[in-house]
């Protein structure tokens, strides 16, 4: 099952556009009609909200619009597709879907829309990631934009399974002193927006973002004043700046950067 | 013959959605790279009288193992919309270091072509860490496209592994495998309708000449399909047909994804399939 989160930021319109046929597959595949659902956690339980049937090959734009206003506001929404009706609480969200099982990966197009403009990217969270409960975050990102007049947001978004809600703390570091710029409050179950204080990483090197007891995807927004031009772009995971060879070799150099970079991190 | 084909994908599509083979099972799609050569995708400058192309250059090196901070040579090699080589160029990062690689910079008076590729090469110092993990390094970094009136730059990043290098030869290799005996069609999870223009790059990322034919889906459920064919590194920029709501990519080549910028009425949004 692939989740596709809302990406909410003050200011902007966000969507979710969601496809029903797969990445990779020749015309004759059968596709099923599928429901589209929407997932926001109270904290104890997931409320569930039908969106209605996608039929095969057909695409569909969702938004905040499309809960017909009985969510809580306060709340980030996770969009998901199933092949069988649910239930408007779950205590779990729902496991692996086989007709997911693509690759390349079943993807939406995850949309903020400006002032005249829009920026995307195609992307999901797995459930193989919001199975991990207690884990660590690191994105080594070169995109804060350091220009006058552009600002730039980072979303960090997280999903679990249980409903759960968590506080954790996250820091934007200095790479080489490992000094912390500044320090957030993030919360699982949630796209947390964080600011980026501009003055402090004018003067700074490059920079990394760190949070342990909570994974999720780096997303890096940037824009200008009046809205008129969007970057979004996520992050690639640590692990991705190696490939080929042991992957237990490789899950070993994860670790120990990990380890230097989170642990030992901050001032 | 055609059914045929369609007969065998059907049968390979079915035993591998059985198997559940997917992410992990992708490096059976490249040829082995030597242990301790660096790898990058390939990447899409655009240059001309609209376009900047920009590159933020990290020492990867230090950042797999920072307890060991050391320098490290990258390279970067360039190449025309024909794949033809344009040039190399070397440059020694500081541990922690990130500069910013100019690509008009680079290429002023050397080709006129207004799009083309290039690809990063990591070479660390202390080159025994990666050989003796038997990985290695690899560049799948960020790309910022602006066009000369923009004030924000749109980043994406790479998304196919296509070259390595020996840091003891002077060429790189592609290690992309591909199936003459069986098509592959990539499926754009998107519609692109609600673009004032859509352009859709693509590259070849083998040693040979391939054939893709993309195909435009209309509203009124018209097809139109185009073929290109496209030497080994050779890149194409196609515009999409006004009111083409969904393109599929079908070629020999697995995980041949396009590259889409799609131009707004103030902005543009630049994304990977």
């Amino acid at each position: 099952m692939n989740y596709y989160p809302l990406l909410e930021i003050q200011g902007f319109g966000a969507e979710v556009q969601l496809a029903n046929f797969p990445s990779n597959g020749d015309y004759e595949s059968p596709i099923n009609p599928v429901v589209v659902y929407a997932a926001q956690t109270t904290g104890s339980h997931w409320s569930i909200y039908d969106c209605g049937e996608l039929l095969p090959w057909e695409t569909r734009i969702y938004s905040r619009a499309d809960l017909n206003g009985e969510e809580n506001p306060l709340e980030s929404i996770f969009f998901f597709m199933s092949e069988q009706s649910l239930p408007n609480i779950l205590s779990a969200l729902p496991m692996p879907s086989l007709f997911q099982n693509t690759e390349p990966a079943w993807r939406g197009n995850l949309r903020v829309v400006g002032n005249g403009t829009v920026s995307s990217y195609s992307g999901d969270y797995p459930d193989s990631l919001a199975k991990l409960e207690n884990a660590t975050l690191l994105s080594l990102s070169p995109m804060i934009q350091k220009c006058p007049g552009i600002t730039t947001r980072v979303l960090i978004i997280n999903l679990c399974l249980c409903p759960t809600i968590r506080e954790v703390e996250a820091r934007l570091i200095t790479l080489a002193e490992r000094s912390t710029l500044q320090t957030y409050r993030l919360r699982t179950n949630r796209v947390n927006v964080l600011s980026v204080d501009e003055n402090l990483v004018h003067s700074a090197s490059a920079t990394a973002v760190t949070c342990e007891g909570m994974t999720g995807i780096p997303v890096f927004v940037s824009y200008n004043l009046d809205r008129t031009m969007i970057s979004m772009e996520h992050t690639h995971p640590p692990a991705e700046m190696m490939v080929f060879g042991s992957g237990s070799a490789r899950r070993a150099i994860v670790r120990g950067l990990k380890d230097h970079f989170l642990e030992k991190g901050g001032n | 013959m055609a059914s045929l084909f369609r007969f065998s994908n059907r049968v390979l599509d079915m035993i591998q959605h059985r198997l559940r083979l997917r992410a992990k099972s992708s490096h059976r799609f490249y040829n082995k790279v030597a242990p301790g050569a660096t790898v990058s995708d390939l990447f899409l400058w655009r240059l001309g009288d609209q376009w900047i192309t920009e590159f933020p250059l990290c020492n990867l090196s230090s950042l797999c193992f920072p307890m060991a901070p050391q320098g490290e040579v990258v390279v970067v090699r360039f190449f025309n919309a024909a794949g033809d080589f344009l040039k190399e160029w070397e440059t020694v990062l500081a541990p922690f270091e990130e500069q910013t690689l100019k690509i008009k910079e680079q290429l002023y008076g050397i080709t006129s072509d207004v799009f083309g590729t290039f690809c990063v090469f990591h070479a660390p110092t202390l080159k025994n860490h990666f050989l003796a993990s038997q990985t290695n390094i690899s560049d799948r970094g960020y790309v910022s496209y602006r066009r000369n009136t923009d004030q924000v730059s749109s980043y994406t990043h790479g998304n196919t592994y296509v070259l390595s290098r020996n840091n003891d030869e002077p060429n790189q290799t592609c290690f992309v495998r591909y199936a003459s005996w069986r098509k592959h069609t990539y499926n754009l999870q998107t519609t692109l309708d609600d673009a004032v223009q859509t352009e859709v790059f693509i590259s070849n990322p083998t040693k040979n000449r391939q054939t893709v034919t993309i195909t435009q889906f209309f509203p009124d459920f018209q097809t139109t399909d185009t073929a290109v064919t496209l030497g080994p590194l050779e890149s194409c920029l196609f515009t999409v047909e006004k009111l083409t709501r969904r393109i599929a990519l079908s070629s020999h080549v697995f995980m041949l994804r396009p590259l889409v910028f799609k131009t707004y009425v103030n902005g543009f949004d630049v994304f990977h399939g």
